[in-house]
C-alpha cells in the first residue's frame, strides 16, 4: 500500500509513480480551484479518494457489464455506474469546456528487467497455444532439459574387432620391453644394444629336463589320487615309469628333484587347505586302474 | 429514430415510447433521453483530461477493467476530475465562509491566498457522506 517504505521491486516503483501522478493531478485541481496551498494530509486524502474513486468506477462497469453477459464494457454500462454513485452526468460536458485546463505529462514507462544477452543460454521455448502472450517467458532450456554426459561406446563389429587386436598388440609389446629393460638382454646387432632388445634366453644344462618332468601340479595331483585311493600299487608304478624314460646320466639329479617336489607337494597340500581357489586346484584326471 | 407508440396510455405520459408519470412536484422531473454523452464521447478524441490515460488505465486495469475504447478512459479520468474538483470547491466555499464568517473589513477584500486544510475538507467531505478522522497529533 502506498504511504509506506516498500522493498523497491519494480512493480511497487511502478504503484508508486502513478501514485505520485495521481498527486499533482490532485494538486494541479486544488490550484484551478484557487487555492494556493494545501495541507499535506488533505492532499493525501484527496489522493486516496481519487484512487479508490477510479477503482471503484472500474469496478462496478465491470460488473454491470458482465451482469447483462458480456465481457467488454460500454458507455452504457459507465453511464450506468456513474449514476449509481451518485455522479451527475450531465453536468460533464460543462465540466470539460471549463477554460483553465492542465495536462500533467505520463509517468515514464519502465521496461522489464531483461536478462543480457550473455547470460542467456539456448532457444527459449515458445509459448503454447493456451498461454497468454503477456505471460513471461519459459526459462532456459538447460534449467529443465536433462542431457547425458556420457556418450553411447561404439558396437561395431568391425571397429571393435580392430580396437581388441590393436590392444593385444600393444600389451604384448609392453610386456616383452618390460621384460627386456628388467632382465637379461641380448642384442642381434654387434655395436648397438638398446636398439631391438631381445629377452636373453637362459641355457639349461639339461635342456630337456623341463619336458620330462612332470610339472608341480601334476606331482599333487599324483599325490591327492594317492592319498585318497590309499593304492601304492600305483606310486610304486610310477616312480619306476619315470626313472626308466630318464637318461642315465641325470637320473640322481632326478630322484632328487623327484624327492623334492614331493616334499614341496606335501607343503603344497597343506597350504592348499586354507587357500581353496579353484583356478590353482589340479587337474583331476581320470584314475587308471591297472591290474597287476 | 426513436418509435412512437400509436396508442397513448389513459394515464401518465408517453415520451419516446418510455412511460414518463406526472411529476408530484414541479421541481424534479425524470428526463428521458437516449444514452447521455454519446456525442461528448465523439468530442473527446481532440480533448486531453489532465489525469494521464496511462495512469488511469493502470488503476482501471486493477479493478478488472480492460477498456477498448480510449475515449472511455479519458471520459472516467474526466469523471474522477470533476469528482474532486467539486469536493475542492466547496472546501473552498468553507475556507471563504470561515474568513469573512467573523466580520472583517470589506475595504481589502480576503487576501487570495487560500490554503486548503483538514478543517475545511472535513465538513466538505462529510456532504458527500464520506467521514474523515485525523488524529491530533501529540507533539
Amino acid at each position: 500500500r502506498p504511504g509506506s517504505k516498500q522493498a523497491g521491486t519494480p512493480a511497487d516503483n511502478y504503484h508508486l509513480a502513478r501514485r505520485r501522478t495521481l498527486q499533482v493531478v490532485v494538486s494541479s485541481l486544488l490550484t484551478e480551484a484557487g487555492f494556493e496551498s494545501a495541507e499535506k494530509a488533505a492532499v493525501e486524502t484527496l489522493t486516496e479518494m481519487i484512487q479508490s474513486y477510479i477503482s471503484e468506477i472500474g469496478r462496478s462497469a465491470k460488473s454491470y457489464c458482465e451482469h447483462t453477459a458480456r465481457t467488454q464494457p460500454t458507455l452504457s454500462d459507465i453511464v450506468v455506474t456513474l449514476v449509481e454513485m451518485g455522479f451527475n452526468v450531465e453536468t460533464l460536458p460543462a465540466y470539460a469546456k471549463r477554460s483553465q485546463r492542465m495536462v500533467i505529462t505520463a509517468p515514464p514507462v519502465t521496461n522489464q528487467p531483461v536478462t543480457p544477452k550473455a547470460l542467456t543460454a539456448g532457444q527459449n521455448k515458445p509459448h503454447p497455444s493456451h498461454i497468454p502472450g503477456h505471460f513471461p517467458e519459459f526459462p532456459d532450456p538447460h534449467t529443465y532439459i536433462k542431457t547425458p554426459t556420457y556418450r553411447e561406446p561404439v558396437s561395431d563389429y568391425q571397429v571393435l574387432r580392430e580396437k581388441a587386436a590393436s590392444q593385444r598388440r600393444d600389451v604384448e609389446r609392453a610386456l616383452t620391453r618390460f621384460m627386456a629393460k628388467t632382465g637379461e638382454t641380448q642384442s642381434l646387432f654387434k655395436d648397438d644394444v638398446s636398439t631391438f632388445p631381445l629377452i636373453a634366453a637362459r641355457p639349461f644344462t639339461v635342456p630337456y629336463l623341463t619336458a620330462l618332468l612332470p610339472s608341480e601340479l601334476e606331482m599333487q595331483q599324483m599325490e591327492e589320487t594317492d592319498s585318497s585311493e590309499q593304492d601304492d600299487q600305483t606310486d610304486t608304478e610310477n616312480l619306476p615309469l619315470h626313472m626308466s624314460t630318464d637318461d642315465s646320466g641325470p637320473e640322481k639329479e632326478n630322484t632328487s628333484v623327484l624327492q623334492q617336489n614331493t616334499s614341496l607337494a606335501g607343503s603344497r597340500n597343506g597350504e592348499e587347505n586354507v587357500i581353496d581357489n579353484p583356478y590353482l586346484r589340479p587337474v583331476k584326471k581320470p584314475k587308471i586302474r591297472r591290474k597287476k | 429514430a426513436v418509435p412512437v407508440s400509436a396508442a397513448a396510455p389513459p394515464d401518465g405520459a408517453m415520451s419516446n415510447g418510455v412511460y414518463v408519470p406526472p411529476a408530484a412536484n414541479g421541481d424534479v422531473k425524470p428526463v428521458v433521453s437516449t444514452t447521455p454523452l454519446v456525442d461528448f464521447l465523439m468530442q473527446l478524441e481532440d480533448y486531453t483530461p489532465t489525469i494521464p490515460d496511462a495512469v488511469t488505465g493502470y488503476y482501471l486495469n486493477r479493478a478488472g477493467f480492460e477498456a477498448s475504447d480510449p475515449r472511455i478512459i479519458r471520459l472516467i479520468s474526466l469523471a474522477a476530475q470533476k469528482f474532486i474538483s467539486d469536493i475542492a470547491n466547496d472546501a473552498l466555499q468553507h475556507c471563504k465562509m470561515k474568513g469573512t464568517a467573523s466580520g472583517s473589513s470589506r475595504s481589502k477584500s480576503k487576501d487570495k491566498k487560500y490554503t486548503l486544510t483538514m478543517e475545511d475538507l472535513t465538513p466538505a467531505l462529510a456532504e458527500y457522506g464520506i467521514n474523515v478522522k485525523k488524529p491530533h497529533y501529540f507533539t
